[in-house]
């Protein structure tokens, strides 16, 4: 890791950091930027987990309700990206445990739930589609964690409570299906 | 494709799908501010993406939450919460006359407990009943895991610790009756912030929250994270064994350690793995404590000189790791017999100069094979020590080499399956010994001492990061394994006590 990643990283955190305290006096505008800061992270890690984009668009709605609630309690050790993203996570598995398991979409659904964002390219279908479809649930949630929320591979390994090494195989394994995936999908 | 390419689609897809509920969030906020959070358990936006069958299925949902008490609107109603823990948890909101207004379960047993039992306006007496009967039915208590917490949230401490003593009787009689012999762990939750978001931030109990977090209070050596792992029979075994006093909980009973196999078991497998004699080993001294997330027992003794320190998981007997050092204050006497070794440690020799870190790097590759994966050359309180870890197939050895006596003070080999990611690279690398040669030679001066040198794997971008020290001058180094190019070189100068430290060593 090159010193200026971590110092871009560590930046972050306090940006991050500060927003909280912002939000821990009920200001909407600090949440509003965190919002925007982890937005994709929250609902990609979400999506990840649930596989359905109602639920996940729920779970990011519900995430930064309790950030805004919690945010009083929040506590610096320098990760507030995992303490946002384990409320996440929670919500998720509240969401699965109450109905049990995922709610599989058929194709036509999937469509319907990709018309209602009229920023998806059809390349971005492919990917994700490839991500959700293809990827075990795991391998769905490294690849999110390192690719869309910036974790190195042993902070993911840390919040998913993995050895290193099995992030780091599982990752590899998923990063090799999505390639094959995506050169037949035609993505270049 | 490239990896950055794929991980670069994957991020603007996922940017691209994130729905905008800004807004709805801050309206939502603004409502909240000073209530109850409103979560989103259903849709109040109009969403008409899918049939009307799944919206009527929704509607059916709705329904089915409101009859079943998972609703938060009734929230006034609540006198006190009284949480279970076991493996399940599941909490239950009740009303000053003791009926459930509310039962949810925290995790996945907990909902298997509840099933498709309805609580609402039950008493509470019979739902306790009913709840740790189906606990006793699905194998969840029984003489291995034997522990139940009860805990009582309740704004009248009084009221509180009432109907605390009144559970834990209930519950007692309840395993008397199904002739279990319970452990009962029973308490006050207090209305500590801390704890509030602790349990909500790991989805547990504020109960089993407020256990943890007073054992981590108590011996601050522990991670929350790590004993969150434990059930809490578990737990309450670790409280037993290291005499902690959590302050007002009340136990009754004894945790079962049945599923363990026993400190005597754990001391066999140790001295039949060091081949000491029973008779041979001094000083034995053992304990019950938590490591990564697992009970282990931890075994210590003396014996020919050498001190032996084993981590054995209780529940398998399967050893975790071993150490063994030199005892200094070892004389042996003349007539005992000498055992067989299975680490030998180096014998001390007077060194007049220190050992330098190439010897250093070349003494662990042979005594272990392998590569080096990290190598630093520190002080502990007296001693100049090489520290640093070497890693081959299966295996990983974590050592200290004494650089003035050039003897290992710590040789702990250890399972470890880290070499498969990336042994079959290793041909196309440069060795730790090419990059530390080069950074010598980057440095224009011969007598440069590589002070710390790691090898870094993540990311698939191998590098050799470190810091070599010549006189006052501090060189930070990042090599890439591959091509052995050099991605980062920064002098800096200031600190005079390296030169002090370093200068007659390389």
């Amino acid at each position: 890791m090159s010193m200026s990643g971590e110092a871009t990283e560590s930046k972050n955190a306090e940006r991050l950091d500060y927003y909280l305290a912002q939000i821990a006096n009920y200001d909407r505008e600090a949440l509003a930027e965190i919002y925007h800061l982890t937005s994709a992270a929250v609902f990609g890690f979400a999506l990840s987990i649930l596989k359905n984009m109602q639920d996940a668009e729920d779970v990011l709605h519900d995430t930064y309700l309790r950030i805004y609630a919690a945010a009083g309690g929040y506590k610096s050790m320098g990760k507030p990206m995992a303490w946002i993203l384990t409320i996440t996570r929670n919500l998720s598995l509240m969401k699965l445990r109450r109905r049990k398991k995922t709610v599989e979409l058929s194709p036509e659904e999937w469509n319907l739930s990709w018309d209602k964002h009229p920023n998806i390219t059809p390349e971005d279908r492919i990917v994700l589609m490839a991500c959700l479809e293809k990827l075990s649930a795991e391998e769905r949630q490294i690849v999110i964690l390192h690719s869309v929320s910036g974790f190195k591979h042993r902070e993911v390994a840390e919040f998913l409570s993995l050895p290193l090494s099995t992030v780091l195989s599982k990752y590899h394994r998923a990063i090799k299906k999505m390639r094959v995936l995506l050169t037949e999908g035609g993505v270049t | 494709m490239k990896e950055s390419e794929i991980k670069g689609k994957i991020r603007t897809a996922v940017t691209h799908s994130v729905p905008d509920v800004l807004e709805a969030i801050l309206s939502d906020c603004e409502k909240q501010k000073g209530n109850v959070i409103q979560m989103r358990a259903k849709n109040t936006r109009k969403q008409n993406w899918f049939n009307s069958l799944r919206a009527l299925a929704a509607v059916f949902v709705l329904i089915v939450i409101s009859t079943t008490g998972y609703s938060i609107y009734g929230a006034r109603m609540v006198d006190a919460i009284v949480s279970f823990d076991v493996n399940p948890s599941l909490e239950l909101k009740v009303n000053k006359n003791e009926k459930v207004l509310a039962a949810t379960p925290l995790n996945e047993e907990g909902q298997l407990v509840i099933g498709n039992m309805d609580f609402k306006n039950i008493d509470l007496e019979v739902a306790v009943n009913a709840l740790i009967g189906s606990m006793l039915k699905n194998g969840y208590i029984n003489e291995l895991e034997n522990t139940i917490l009860i805990s009582v949230e309740n704004k009248d401490a009084a009221r509180g610790a009432a109907l605390q003593a009144k559970l834990r009787e209930e519950v007692s009689s309840l395993l008397r009756a199904s002739s279990i012999e319970g452990a009962i762990l029973s308490q006050s939750v207090s209305d500590d912030e801390r704890i509030k978001v602790l349990a909500e931030a790991n989805a547990i109990t504020r109960g089993r929250a407020q256990v943890i977090s007073q054992l981590v209070e108590l011996d601050p050596s522990y991670d929350f994270e790590e004993l969150n792992k434990l059930t809490i029979n578990e737990l309450n075994l670790l409280i037993g064994a290291k005499q902690l006093e959590l302050a007002n909980i009340s136990s009754v009973g004894k945790a079962s350690d049945k599923a363990y196999i026993g400190i005597e078991k754990a001391v066999e497998i140790a001295l039949n793995h060091a081949k000491v004699d029973a008779s041979a080993a001094r000083d034995l001294e053992t304990e019950l404590d938590s490591d990564d997330g697992k009970l282990v027992y931890e075994i210590e003794f003396y014996a020919n000189g050498r001190e032996y320190e084993y981590e054995i998981d209780a529940l398998s007997g399967e050893i975790l790791s071993f150490e063994i050092e030199k005892d200094d204050d070892y004389q042996a006497a003349p007539s005992q017999p000498s055992q067989p070794s299975i680490a030998p440690i180096e014998t001390e020799q007077p060194a007049t100069s220190r050992m330098s870190a190439a010897e250093a790097r070349e003494a662990v590759l042979k005594k272990f094979g392998g590569i080096i994966q990290k190598i630093e050359y520190n002080y502990d309180e007296k001693n100049p020590l090489y520290k640093g870890e070497a890693l081959k197939d299966g295996y990983k050895v974590v050592f200290e080499l004494n650089a003035r006596t050039n003897s290992f003070k710590k040789w702990d080999v250890e399972n470890d399956n880290s070499w498969d990611k990336f042994s079959q690279a290793l041909p196309n690398l440069i060795t730790m010994e090419q990059a530390a040669n080069s950074v010598v030679e980057k440095s224009g001066k011969p007598n440069t001492f590589v002070q710390k040198i790691d090898f870094l794997w993540d990311d698939s971008e191998p590098i050799y990061q470190g810091e070599a020290f010549n006189r006052g001058v501090k060189y930070s180094f990042e090599i890439k394994a591959d091509s052995g190019e050099f991605q980062k070189w920064d002098a800096s100068t200031g600190d005079e006590t390296w030169s002090e430290k370093y200068f007659n060593v390389r």
